[in-house]
């Protein structure tokens, strides 16, 4: 059985969710919405961070988007963060189709590339965080899954992230090189599909982020890499040339190098980027 | 006349009256609308890569897309006029406590996102759901990540518009000539055969079509319950979605032969379907 989850929010968020969903249906015809609640943007360097922040992130960070929205806006009480997510490929695509968001961290950096070289980014990407893909199976692991090579077992039902979304190309390159053709029953278009299937028994394993099993650790377990090293992804975080708030947008990339941000990546199972100095 | 044009609503076939001039502020706020429907459309086609559009459209992953999605709608199709006529009469005919809750039930898929629907269905007939566990355990029948999750998920969304148009078909009925195949003798179900049925023929088959073409369009419930596999579960809808993270020509190649379809079938059905009534 699967949990719904409920999450109250704010009356500023509240408001922010109705006028998002405004402006993503109207934003290029409503001017307002570069800067949901009216307060002006400073763009001067002095002066306390104001407005409404949009991120974009991957799928895999969602669990984490509370608290990441949190710990900024405790920095930052002026600024209203909204955090959405989904794959990181369906993200890169309502960015290239205008989606006013101010920050985009995708699970990989192709999909960053794609988004730089068509409309741009304001400063440099830089790489926040890092999670391990792991095979997961149900928490009473019904069909006795032990190793990678159960994939490709027909009779099980096998779910894996679908190709175009970082986790499912990650996890084939994974697979190729360890030489396993998985039988694959369905291809999810997102990391926290995958996961919600899992969760509720309907597949018997999946490869999914080890931070997703953390999330649903009564429902799901891992099984870990069995087969040398981890696939690893790594997520870029950018402000977008065409951010609304670029001052906050860089401050929340700040954020999200600092040591605050990692001790809350660190809980969810992620770690360090590659080559962090902190 | 206006007392006309009122009369003429409820003609079956009313006659094109060339002297009504709609109000300007009507026609503007209908023109608006007119271009809220017609401006995606013209998207679509301004993008369409025109002269790949066959290549697109024979490659495996779609040929498959395609024959699953055709499959799939036509039996989610059969599988709510099955279910929807009988409910439909039942709705018609039956004045029973709690009908207005039941018909509220089983429309409710009109207006709920297909997605929920999708998560319903799966956590009630999944294999570890509440009706489809005991279901797996004695008879091994797997529903999700098959055409089975398909056609359930597909007729989940299409039934309700049978219901409804049949219903109002039912209700417009005159039911003399049913009191009077009974009076001559005719059972029940006879009435119902002989008599009801092929008076609502038209009807019904305008639901079916309609159903049919919700049946195609399906996405989310489809992917929340059957899950996403190339050749197995992918319908057409799905493989757009698929496809325009990937090769977007594709995807649009696929979009215009979904709506060039629905549009052909709206056309055809005309005025027929009004689901209002």
């Amino acid at each position: 059985m699967g949990r719904f989850r409920t999450r109250t929010f704010g009356p500023a968020t509240r408001l922010g969710i109705v006028v998002t969903a405004v402006c993503v249906a109207a934003g290029p015809l409503v001017a307002a919405c570069g800067n949901l609640d009216g307060a002006q943007v400073d763009d001067s360097n002095g002066g306390p961070l104001t407005g409404t922040l949009h991120v974009m992130v991957a799928a895999s960070l969602l669990p984490l988007k509370d608290e990441l929205a949190g710990g900024f806006e405790q920095a930052h009480p002026g600024v209203d963060v909204l955090i959405s997510g989904g794959g990181s490929s369906t993200l890169r695509e309502q960015i290239l189709a205008g989606a006013p968001a101010d920050v985009f961290v995708p699970a990989d950096s192709a999909h960053l590339e794609r988004v730089q070289s068509v409309i741009g980014l304001a400063g440099e990407a830089t790489n926040v965080a890092r999670n391990s893909l792991v095979l997961a199976v149900p928490a009473n692991n019904p069909a006795s899954v032990t190793d990678l090579s159960d994939l490709a077992r027909p009779e099980l039902l096998v779910g894996m992230c679908a190709t175009e979304v970082p986790c499912g190309a990650l996890a084939r390159a994974g697979l190729a090189a360890a030489g396993i053709e998985a039988s694959v029953d369905t291809e999810e278009p997102n990391v926290r599909a995958l996961v919600t299937k899992l969760a509720a028994g309907e597949l018997d394993a999946g490869i999914v982020y080890v931070s997703d099993v953390l999330v649903d650790s009564d429902r799901i377990a891992s099984l870990g890499w069995p087969a040398g090293t981890a696939p690893e992804a790594v997520y870029p975080a950018a402000v977008l040339a065409t951010a609304p708030n670029p001052r906050a947008a860089t401050a929340f990339v700040e954020f999200l190098r600092s040591k605050a941000a990692l001790d809350i990546f660190q809980r969810h199972g992620f770690e360090s980027p590659p080559g962090a100095a902190r | 006349m206006n007392s006309m044009a009122a009369s003429e609503m409820h003609n079956r076939a009313p006659h094109r009256n060339s002297r009504v001039v709609p109000p300007w502020p009507v026609a503007v706020l209908a023109g608006i609308g007119v271009i809220l429907f017609a401006l995606p459309l013209i998207g679509l086609v301004a993008r369409a890569p025109w002269t790949g559009l066959w290549t697109h459209l024979s490659s495996r992953f779609v040929v498959d897309a395609a024959v699953l999605s055709v499959v799939s709608s036509i039996a989610a199709a059969a599988v709510a006029a099955v279910v929807g006529v009988p409910l439909a009469w039942v709705l018609a005919r039956v004045d029973f406590r709690g009908r207005s809750v039941i018909r509220a039930l089983v429309t409710l898929p009109m207006v709920l996102p297909p997605v929920v629907g999708g998560a319903a269905l799966l956590f009630a007939l999944g294999r570890r759901g509440v009706v489809g566990g005991p279901l797996h355990d004695a008879t091994g029948l797997l529903l999700p990540f098959s055409i089975w999750g398909v056609i359930l998920a597909n007729a989940f969304v299409a039934t309700p518009f049978v219901i409804l148009t049949v219903e109002g078909a039912l209700r417009n009925l005159d039911q003399r000539y049913e009191a009077a195949a009974a009076t001559l003798g005719a059972s029940r179900l006879r009435v119902l055969a002989r008599v009801t049925l092929p008076m609502i023929g038209p009807a019904l088959g305008v639901a079916v079509v309609v159903a049919w073409a919700r049946a195609l369009g399906e996405f989310g419930a489809t992917v929340t319950f059957a899950g996403n596999l190339g050749g197995r579960t992918q319908t057409l809808p799905l493989a757009v979605f698929v496809a325009l993270e990937g090769d977007r020509d594709a995807a649009i190649a696929i979009s215009l032969v979904l709506v060039a379809l629905s549009l052909g079938l709206l056309i055809g059905l005309r005025d027929r379907w009004w689901p209002s009534r």
